[in-house]
């Protein structure tokens, strides 16, 4: 599997989506708006982790994936199930994983960086064996998330084609409106991360990089944790946004939630 | 229609996060499960209305092992009943408490006020690591206060550290005025026990091979 077939995966899944829009809208297929243009070009990508994961990945200065990191993963696990356990995730969105508290976002730039060995799917793939309900289900996941592995940064075509076809207006993807149109891809069930694109990295990623675009967490964590201090301060050094908010009555992911999309808003609306 | 679920008919299997000692005390969301089924656990993000749980993530059992061994939830050894109007939070020693919320919120003062107190008098005596301890207790004990910003923010005036004390500046910013901030940090460094600056235990940003990186953004 590599840029070959995911480029192929690519052109299909646009291709059934205007075939998609077509039959949808009584209009047809509509030519691409400023609005997803726009967003799907330069949306970052997130990742996020609870405070003492957080705090490791501040300290190792990586973003690493599980097998790497020796991780012993139950044998039932979607990772090991998918083989994705050696790659680093991102949403294509806000932070969308819950129980999460602090979070970073890294720029579209990322994405050209691992062109050769990054991949995207627009769904979460960890969801087809959780949340997800495949309406075919004598496909295994395995077939279905291969049909459904696209090149990065060229997936965003796809992005930008759903923006415009499934949602009431683009900026409903990101702030995690449920889309008018379920779509062609044949998921029900789950939450916002059914339609949310997630890119996966192979391994680690470098956290204190030109692609960072900026860290978030909350500010007694900045203050009481080193790590997490020292990388507000290369962030404070180096020009990167740092965000720091109150989390009244421990609801952390909110908070975090709440910042990331006004920071999105603010950065890209 | 949100889903509803009425806290009472619930217990406490843990929390949704995991924190080291140096994020203690701590407020934090607990993780339910239903008493007519244990076997269905309740994930935050939810919120409370009038005593029901609205809006949680419903996981099963595995699923909640799965997310205990990522690190990303504390499972506790056993559960106790969930109360509407409780609060949950851990105490520097990682034991668990579940209170009315006034009593939590002013059990946590209490360890904010003590935890400054007591950073004061560290900074006074020169102790810089035990006051930079302290201060950690207690902003994580009560995230509005001031004076733990300022107490790091003169520690790392002590050790030269220039950009962490303008970034403790920029987090109490939002609600004092930097040149308030500022005489709080002046008053702070001058009844310190180090008249001479002296060099962090371990700076964080000392040695910086990727320098300047992060301002050459890619042209793409």
């Amino acid at each position: 599997m590599g840029r070959h077939r995911w480029k192929a995966n690519l052109d299909q899944l646009c291709r059934n989506l205007e075939e998609y829009g077509t039959t949808t809208s009584p209009a047809g297929p509509r030519p691409s708006t400023a609005g997803a243009v726009r967003l799907s070009d330069s949306l970052y990508l997130a990742n996020s982790a609870s405070d003492k994961n957080f705090s490791a990945i501040c300290a190792s200065g990586y973003l690493t994936s599980a097998a790497l990191l020796g991780k012993s993963l139950s044998p039932d696990c979607p990772e090991v199930i998918l083989e994705t356990a050696g790659s680093v995730f991102f949403y294509v969105s806000p932070f969308r994983y819950p129980s999460t508290g602090c979070g970073l976002l890294f720029a579209h730039s990322l994405e050209l960086h691992h062109d050769d060995d990054g991949v995207a799917t627009p769904f979460d793939s960890g969801g087809l064996l959780k949340k997800l309900i495949r309406r075919n289900p004598a496909e295994s996941p395995q077939e279905f998330l291969s049909r459904h592995e696209l090149p990065i940064p060229e997936h965003r075509r796809y992005l930008r084609q759903s923006m415009d076809t499934l949602f009431h207006r683009p900026e409903d993807y990101v702030e995690g409106s449920h889309p008018r149109w379920p779509g062609p891809i044949g998921l029900d069930g789950g939450d916002q991360r059914r339609w949310t694109h997630e890119v996966r990295i192979p391994d680690r990623v470098l956290v204190r990089s030109s692609h960072l675009q900026a860290a978030f967490a909350p500010r007694a964590r900045v203050v009481a944790n080193p790590a997490v201090e020292g990388l507000f301060q290369w962030c404070a050094t180096e020009g990167v946004d740092h965000i720091s908010f109150d989390t009244p009555r421990g609801d952390d992911f909110e908070a975090l939630r709440r910042e990331c999309l006004a920071y999105i808003r603010r950065k890209l609306y | 229609m949100p889903t509803l679920w009425n806290v009472d008919e619930m217990e406490i299997v843990g929390y949704g996060n995991v924190l080291s000692d140096d994020m203690l005390p701590s407020v934090v969301p607990p993780v339910f499960r239903l008493r007519s089924d244990v076997k269905r656990a309740l994930l935050p993000p939810y919120f409370f209305n009038a005593g029901f749980l609205c809006n949680a993530t419903e996981v099963s059992q595995s699923e909640l092992q799965d997310l205990r061994d990522s690190n990303e939830i504390t499972l506790f050894d056993d559960a106790f009943p969930a109360s509407a109007g409780f609060e949950l939070w851990i105490d520097q020693a990682f034991q668990r408490h579940y209170q009315p919320r006034d009593e939590a919120n002013l059990a946590l003062r209490r360890i904010a006020a003590e935890g400054i107190k007591n950073a004061e008098e560290a900074l006074r005596l020169g102790n810089l690591a035990e006051a930079e301890r302290l201060s950690g207790v207690a902003i994580s004990a009560d995230d509005t206060k001031l004076e733990p910003l300022a107490i790091r923010a003169a520690i790392r005036r002590i050790q030269g550290n220039a950009v962490g004390e303008s970034l403790m500046a920029e987090l109490a910013a939002p609600v004092l005025e930097e040149r308030l901030f500022k005489l709080l940090v002046d008053d702070y460094r001058r009844t310190s026990g180090c008249k001479e600056p002296v060099e962090a235990v371990s700076s964080k940003v000392a040695h910086r091979p990727m320098h300047g990186v992060a301002r050459l953004r890619s042209a793409a």
